[in-house]
């Protein structure tokens, strides 16, 4: 279980980066700059390599635009967040904990795991599951599971058989009730023949479980931890949920999130789910909004304009993503030309992400790779772009040219599954700006990376208008 | 002012041993939790554990060679006995398990936008098992788990587990595509696979398109997938006409699916780009035979043994066609001469 939750954690005060005793050489240097750009952790809240890109997001600030919302409804809320692989939204997702912490909110945050869904057969039962079994996890120390496990007694005479056990619930102790709630709810999860039957058996009683859930969460609340005032729910990850198209023509993620959205929202607390990007741009994008009010997706940080100018102000946030990575083992070398050969190599590795921060991650640390000594140089970087440009022509399918070449002259995306299918691949990214009128914007553009690549290029010369 | 990216669109040429010392480099650098990938042949693989070995002795290495397909990854990566101490854990053989899939795709015909749309089709189990538990992956593990993967699987990590594939720090190639051999029917599969992978990009000279083509077929023609094969061959040789080979393994192909008219066309373009093909005569011939066109086959023969006295099945078929023309004599010394060349 990835546990980043629980709000067991209390808020820390941001934290200024604690810096080595000792100078490093240029060789350690290198080796500690590699480790610094690893992919795969989000910065926890209020950590000092965060960098604020509200600006060159188009004023996107998870606190202001999820946040408020939740702490000024006068009634329970239930948000989705949507945005690309890897632009940090857990990252983002993580402030938000902090800040709802700081509210005086008990925040239960999880991602989503195996041991929750099963990424080609997800349906809502699972979602709601995971809630339930995490919500239980965060509070079993104040909270009284008794409805919770009442609910699971009344179905025992069914659930035994598939979990496989011949237990009397009632002789079990609290614990162990817990333990075999949590058993079968997880443990079956990952058996697909038994996958059906916990379905077949549980989907009937769903309005059931909801009841029993909100009043354990009713009662939850009245006693929340560190007397906290309010109940709040992010669930991380449902992004990952594979798009598996149904009998019924719709794909599996608009049964769950439009079909199954009176469930999902139905619980008594606060709630959060994050959901495929490709689902936002669906033809069912509107009847999201209808339902769950805003839909809000983070974007790519700017850097580069609509016309295909380099954007100063979202390559200096980028450039400040980097040095504040290194910050901790800096000392007096320069981003250029110590670090870097030059300020044109930095600016170009910069634009060459998009704004997108595991992409920038991936070219700086394979970089960092074809490096020996300081600085790091033009070609150390160019190769880097290389390799990851030969990734994208990967991603592309021959047929999929001309539409990546239309949406760079148009930098918008039609409402077809052809677009949503490259932005799901990320060949397509999001960016948001602000107009004359100061109303804000999005438009969509082609990665930076794509533009140099043959294929890409013919289909641009045959776009031509 | 408009940014000149010109030159940074223009990809970079590195050699192997460039390309070495990065993946060294990021290996040793590396600390904890880390996730590399190499595109590499089977053979080549084994040449790289060996030689990083050698290169990082301080480093703690173990191999996990997959030798069947697996749904669960994770946990035979968790069964290890010894992880704790490792530093360094090549994979190798995860390629084996997309194959199942790959079999399915074909027997169905899947057209790619089965395959690659971004509502999925029966993904390979283990692509789902990984990109589904990269954090525990990350959690439980401290050290750089490295997937040595032939073309074919890396498109699969890049198309199916695109969250788990997102974590690399680095994909490292040591691929050349000249060099795949295949001594056995798993490598015939593999290199079927990498050429097809190899075939989606634009990449190539027409050169390099047309000899991957008329390899495919070849391949093709040998795992008994005569239509495909005959397909590969016109395509190949669309693009290099003169190609007297392909012509002739593609009437051959013909000749297999029965249709011998064809077969005998494909072999006269074979001829006439080099007339001392005794192998394009010889088929020549028993397709005409085939089609009762005896004397002409008759002929065809003479050829083919016009140019290799000793070609033995050419004077032993010669002999068949022989007796349906009746000229039982004719035929019987032509079975004595195959008969001399291997009794």
């Amino acid at each position: 279980m990835a546990n980043n939750g629980g709000g067991a954690v209390a808020p820390e005060e941001n934290c200024s980066p604690v810096r080595l005793p000792f100078m490093l050489n240029n060789s350690d240097f290198l080796d500690a700059m590699y480790n610094a750009f690893d992919p795969f952790e989000p910065l926890p809240a209020g950590d000092s390599a965060y960098v604020d890109c509200r600006e060159v997001r188009g004023d996107e600030d998870i606190k202001k635009d999820l946040g408020n919302k939740i702490r000024r409804a006068d009634r329970m809320t239930c948000q989705l967040y949507a945005g690309h692989r890897g632009a940090g939204k857990s990252t983002e997702l993580l402030r938000l904990k902090q800040y709802l912490e700081e509210q005086n909110f008990w925040v239960v945050y999880f991602g989503a795991d195996a041991e929750d869904i099963d990424p080609e057969e997800t349906e809502y039962t699972d979602i709601l599951l995971a809630c339930t079994r995490h919500l239980l996890d965060s509070l079993k120390d104040s909270a009284n599971p008794t409805p919770l496990l009442n609910w699971l007694a009344s179905r025992w005479q069914e659930l035994q058989d598939l979990a496989l056990t011949e237990i009397a619930f009632d002789n079990l102790s609290l614990e162990a009730q817990l333990a075999q709630f949590a058993k079968i709810t997880t443990n079956l999860r990952l058996d697909p023949t038994k996958r059906h039957q916990i379905r077949e058996k549980v989907n009937p009683h769903t309005v059931t479980l909801i009841e029993a859930l909100n009043e354990f969460i009713r009662e939850a609340k009245q006693q929340l931890p560190q007397k906290r005032q309010q109940l709040a729910v992010i669930v991380d990850n449902l992004d990952r949920i594979v798009p598996v198209p149904q009998s019924s023509g719709q794909t599996n993620h608009e049964e769950i999130f439009v079909d199954r959205s009176a469930q999902l929202q139905a619980l008594d607390c606060h709630l959060v789910y994050t959901i495929p990007i490709s689902l936002a741009y669906s033809k069912r994008a509107a009847d999201l909004r209808d339902i769950y009010g805003n839909l809000q997706v983070l974007p790519m940080i700017m850097v580069q304009t609509r016309d295909g100018n380099a954007y100063e102000p979202g390559i200096n946030k980028v450039k400040e993503a980097i040095a504040k990575r290194v910050e901790p083992f800096v000392e007096n070398r320069a981003l250029a030309p110590n670090i870097f050969d030059s300020d044109d190599t930095i600016r170009r590795l910069c634009q060459m992400s998009g704004g997108h921060l595991r992409n920038l991650l991936l070219l700086v640390q394979q970089a960092v790779s074809h490096t020996d000594d300081l600085p790091i140089s033009a070609r150390s970087v160019q190769r880097s772009i290389t390799q990851a440009r030969d990734t994208y022509r990967r991603t592309v399918e021959n047929e999929e040219w001309p539409i990546l070449a239309e949406v760079s002259r148009s930098k918008q995306i039609l409402n077809d599954d052809r677009y949503r299918n490259l932005a799901f691949r990320r060949c397509l990214l999001e960016y948001c700006d602000f107009d004359s009128q100061g109303e804000m914007q999005r438009w969509y553009d082609v990665h930076p990376l794509i533009q140099g690549i043959t294929e890409f290029k013919e289909a641009l010369g045959n776009n031509q208008p | 002012m408009k940014p000149d990216l010109t030159h940074w669109h223009q990809d970079i040429a590195t050699n192997q041993e460039e390309e070495y010392r990065s993946f060294l480099r990021a290996l040793r650098r590396s600390q904890g939790f880390g996730l590399l990938f190499v595109r590499c042949s089977p053979a080549e693989g084994g040449r790289l554990i060996e030689r990083v070995r050698g290169d990082l002795p301080q480093k703690s290495i173990e191999v996990l060679t997959l030798e069947e397909p697996v749904e669960k990854f994770y946990q035979r990566v968790e069964a290890l006995p010894n992880r704790e101490q490792i530093d360094i854990l090549f994979v190798e053989g995860l390629e084996l398990s997309f194959y199942e899939y790959e079999e399915r795709k074909r027997q169905e015909g899947w057209d790619s936008k089965d395959i690659y749309s971004y509502s999925w089709k029966g993904v390979p189990p283990v692509l789902v098992n990984l990109n589904q538990q990269r954090e525990r992956f990350r959690d439980n593990f401290r050290f750089v788990l490295v997937f040595l993967l032939p073309t074919f699987g890396i498109d699969y990590f890049i198309q199916r587990a695109p969250d788990f594939f997102d974590w690399r720090s680095g994909l490292f190639e040591f691929y050349d595509i000249s060099k795949v051999f295949y001594r056995s029917e798993e490598d015939l599969k593999v290199t079927l696979l990498e050429i097809e992978a190899f075939l989606k990009y634009k990449c190539h000279s027409s050169e390099d398109k047309a000899n991957l083509l008329s390899q495919q077929g070849w391949l093709l023609f040998r795992t008994k997938r005569y239509e495909e094969a005959v397909a590969s061959f016109d395509k190949a040789l669309e693009l290099k006409p003169d190609n007297y080979l392909a012509w002739c393994l593609r009437g051959i192909a013909l000749a297999m699916l029965d249709r011998h008219s064809e077969a005998i066309a494909s072999s006269d373009k074979a001829l006439a780009l080099k007339p001392d093909y005794h192998e394009a005569w010889f088929f020549r011939g028993i397709s005409l035979g085939i089609l009762g066109c005896y004397s002409e086959a008759v002929a065809s023969f003479d050829n083919a043994l016009e140019l290799k006295q000793d070609y033995h099945a050419a004077w032993f078929t010669r002999g068949l066609v022989l007796d349906n023309l009746g000229r039982y004599y004719e035929a019987v010394a032509s079975y004595e001469k195959a008969a001399k060349i291997k009794p």
